[in-house]
């Protein structure tokens, strides 16, 4: 404990003494002290807006949500897991549709492909390359994607894909465009925590998991790619 | 000779308490200030939590009516003292009274005052959360859901009143004592903060810890009810018989 | 049984003693005027009397019971003083019917007349009253409480003449209606001597004289002429108080004990006997005996 960890009941201390002041000129015969009849206006009109919005929260509860599943973050964890490891041992399509977030085709006629970043800025996304057995002049480019949760909620359809774009000799990519959530959480006041052994005073606890992504290309056979330091690129056999 | 009115204790006692509820309903207005206040604080947030990557930046506000259950407990705290000032402890001996049913009659006004607060701190709540949704507009999520909202509502109520109980017996026995001696009004803050900062600066925040940790980190609630009934009524008794040889003062 | 009875009773405040071994005794259904002094231990002793203070030592029995901490006389006794705290929450008429509420004898006929008759607003509030206003609604609290002992320190604090005059008669018409016991402590004893069946003076803490105000008006007579002669007649008797005129002449008020015959002789000798009125005496008793604020710029 150090002194730093009075200022609370500092603060509390201040705030006592204030509002007691306040209170306490009331109690002076000197001063005029609010009447019964406006007290009881008062006090109704705020037990009223206590009531109203009572009545109002059941709307406005989970408002927004509705469309949102539930995501255990426990589940998402494996599908991370499994996708990556599908993507290295090359098992992509054992991978589920579902997590396909986009595909791209793009004909290409070259030899040389160089891969990189818009701005030499680091991308997130883990690229695996697979070589086809043909020559065929065509890339594929998939991106997947597992679920992302916040509290336990799937927020994925919420994330934008990653941007890919082929022009002369380069593929560019660019991390998806940024998107910013926020939410708004009820906690219990701490008089009610105390008891359901959530955390408590002034404590919180969120989760959120962040799902994991991958680019997938299939490229022609003989196809040199030479990647810029800025992506990570891993073959598969 | 006018044959002598004779009054029962209880009887007294209901007549000061009505008449408390009115004489003394400034405090309701007070309470009134100081939850709303304690909505605005409550508005900016009791915490946050960021997590940003270059393709998400997830914040997560969070809210509770803890600031409004805390200064209503402030305000437990400041009504008790109020009401042993002689301006207010005088209005009772204008009338009719002895100190028993005086100090009775502060005890059942206080215990209404403990439950209209602690009722009015769980609903404001809502207030928060209706706030926050129109002028803030985000998504809500909502730890304190619906389906036991009624059980965790009633729970509430019940736990804040016996805070703010507890601080009313806290303000009372100051009260009480200031009202004994003037000395009092330095000496209670100053053994205190005193006592905290002492046993702070000495390492001893194990004493400070379990000092809050008794009442605030008691989990079950028949424990906690047990605790704060015993340490209240145990401060009550004491202002009680401290004050029942006080004589009236202008 | 006697209203208040109190034997040796002493208050003691720091050092000094309010009240100091006091003793007497009221009888039931009078007007009492309490006469002393400021400081004289008035309001200590109407304090006690109430329950508000304890006494240090000595007895004091109020309905024949202990009135400290005692539910049943606060119910049967009201205490109006100049500094009556009242909910400042609360307006006249709610005040009113507080009062109600806690006096079961309690006449709201009379109080709400009275409150018209003083020209009182119902909305008004008791802080915003000038202090002659204030004691006039303590009044009509005290009044109209109807209590078997009503007590008034000081009651007419702040009024002016006729409202003063107005509250002596309600006074008195109350207690023919409604006969109960008074207690009243007043400085303008010329104007309440009508009301007051009985005197009780205090002086420092102590009885000095407790009559029936018949018996005080007649209790001391006032010898003035020749200052050698008055010396002489006033030579052996209780002197309450002492004054010069001129040279010469003296004016001195001593116990009336003086037979017929007496007073003849002195006439003849050339003094003019006078009676004293109760106001006086009780100036001349609660003061020193001899001398007054003359001798403080007469030392010279």
């Amino acid at each position: 404990m150090t002194i730093l960890s009075l200022l609370p009941i500092l603060i509390i201390l201040i705030i006592v003494i204030i509002a007691a002041k306040s209170m306490k000129k009331t109690a002076n015969n000197q001063v005029r002290s609010m009447s019964v009849k406006w007290v009881r206006r008062i006090f109704g009109a705020y037990i009223s807006l206590l009531l109203i919005c009572t009545l109002v929260v059941p709307f406005i509860n989970g408002n927004g949500w509705d469309d949102l599943k539930k995501a255990p973050v426990k589940d998402l964890e494996k599908e991370g897991i499994a996708l990556v490891n599908a993507a290295a041992a090359g098992k992509i399509d054992s991978i589920d549709r579902k997590f396909i977030e986009k595909k791209w085709d793009f004909d290409f006629r070259e030899q040389k492909l160089t891969v990189g970043s818009k701005n030499n800025e680091f991308i997130s996304t883990q690229i695996f390359v697979e070589r086809k057995k043909t020559n065929d002049q065509k890339i594929e480019a998939v991106s997947y994607k597992t679920r992302s949760s916040v509290n336990d909620l799937d927020v994925t359809q919420l994330t934008n894909p990653i941007r890919l774009k082929l022009a002369a000799n380069t593929l560019t990519i660019n991390n998806p465009k940024k998107a910013v959530l926020e939410f708004n959480t009820f906690n219990h006041v701490f008089s009610v925590s105390q008891f359901t052994g959530e955390p408590t005073l002034f404590a919180h606890h969120s989760s959120f998991s962040k799902g994991q992504s991958i680019l997938y290309l299939r490229i022609p056979k003989d196809l040199k790619l030479i990647n810029k330091p800025d992506v990570n690129i891993q073959f598969v056999e | 000779m006018m044959s002598l009115t004779t009054v029962s204790l209880t009887a007294t006692l209901k007549k000061q308490y009505s008449y408390k509820l009115r004489a003394y309903n400034q405090v309701f207005w007070n309470l009134v200030f100081l939850q709303l206040l304690a909505v605005l604080f409550s508005l900016n947030g009791v915490g946050m939590m960021g997590s940003s990557s270059e393709s998400i930046e997830v914040t997560i506000h969070y809210y509770s009516a803890d600031f409004v259950v805390f200064f209503t407990m402030i305000w437990g705290l400041i009504i008790a003292i109020i009401i042993t000032t002689k301006a207010y402890r005088n209005d009772d001996f204008t009338f009719v009274t002895n100190r028993l049913s005086h100090n009775l009659s502060n005890l059942l006004f206080l215990l209404t005052a403990c439950l209209i607060g602690g009722l009015t701190a769980m609903l404001s709540a809502n207030v928060i959360k209706v706030i926050t949704y129109f002028f803030d507009g985000q998504l809500i999520v909502d730890s304190t859901s619906l389906t036991s909202a009624l059980g965790e509502f009633i729970l509430g109520t019940f736990t804040t009143s016996l805070y703010i109980f507890l601080c009313c017996a806290l303000g009372y026995i100051v009260g009480t004592l200031v009202q004994i001696h003037k000395v009092f009004v330095v000496l209670v803050p100053v053994l205190f903060f005193g006592g905290l900062f002492l046993l702070g600066v000495s390492g001893n925040e194990t004493i400070v810890t379990n000092f809050f940790g008794f009442i605030f980190k008691e989990s079950s609630i028949l424990l906690f009810m047990i605790k704060v009934m015993v340490t209240s009524g145990l401060l009550f008794a004491s202002a009680f018989l401290l004050s029942n040889r006080m004589e009236v003062k202008q | 049984m006697s209203v208040i009875e109190c034997h040796g009773l002493t208050k003691k405040y720091e050092r000094n003693r309010a009240l100091n071994n006091l003793s007497f005794k009221i009888e039931e259904n009078k007007i009492t005027g309490l006469i002393g002094r400021n400081g004289s231990g008035k309001t200590t002793l109407l304090k006690i009397i109430a329950g508000h203070l304890k006494e240090t030592t000595g007895e004091i029995k109020v309905f024949s019971e202990k009135p400290f901490n005692n539910l049943t006389i606060s119910a049967n006794l009201i205490f109006i003083h100049d500094q009556m705290n009242l909910p400042t929450a609360l307006n006249l008429q709610e005040i009113l019917a507080a009062a109600a509420k806690f006096y079961e004898n309690w006449d709201a006929k009379l109080a709400y007349r009275l409150f018209d008759y003083f020209s009182f607003n119902q909305s008004q509030y008791y802080q915003d009253l000038s202090k002659g206003m204030k004691s006039t609604f303590n009044i009509i609290l005290g009044l109209s409480a109807r209590c078997p002992l009503t007590l008034f320190d000081e009651p007419t604090t702040g009024m002016d003449a006729a409202v003063r005059h107005d509250f002596y008669r309600a006074v008195l018409k109350d207690y023919i209606a409604y006969p109960r016991s008074f207690i009243i402590s007043s400085h303008h004893l010329n104007e309440i001597e009508d009301l007051l069946e009985e005197v009780l003076l205090i002086k420092e803490g102590k009885a000095h004289l407790h009559l029936p105000v018949e018996d005080f008006k007649e209790w001391a007579i006032g010898i003035q002429g020749k200052s050698s002669i008055v010396q002489e007649w006033t030579k052996d008797r209780e002197i309450i108080h002492t004054k010069n005129i001129g040279t010469d002449q003296s004016y001195v008020v001593v116990r009336n004990q003086f037979s017929d015959q007496e007073r003849q002789r002195a006439r003849t000798a050339g003094l003019n006997l006078t009676s004293v009125t109760a106001s006086d005496l009780s100036v001349y008793l609660t003061g020193k005996t001899e001398g007054g604020i003359d001798d403080v710029f007469n030392h010279g």
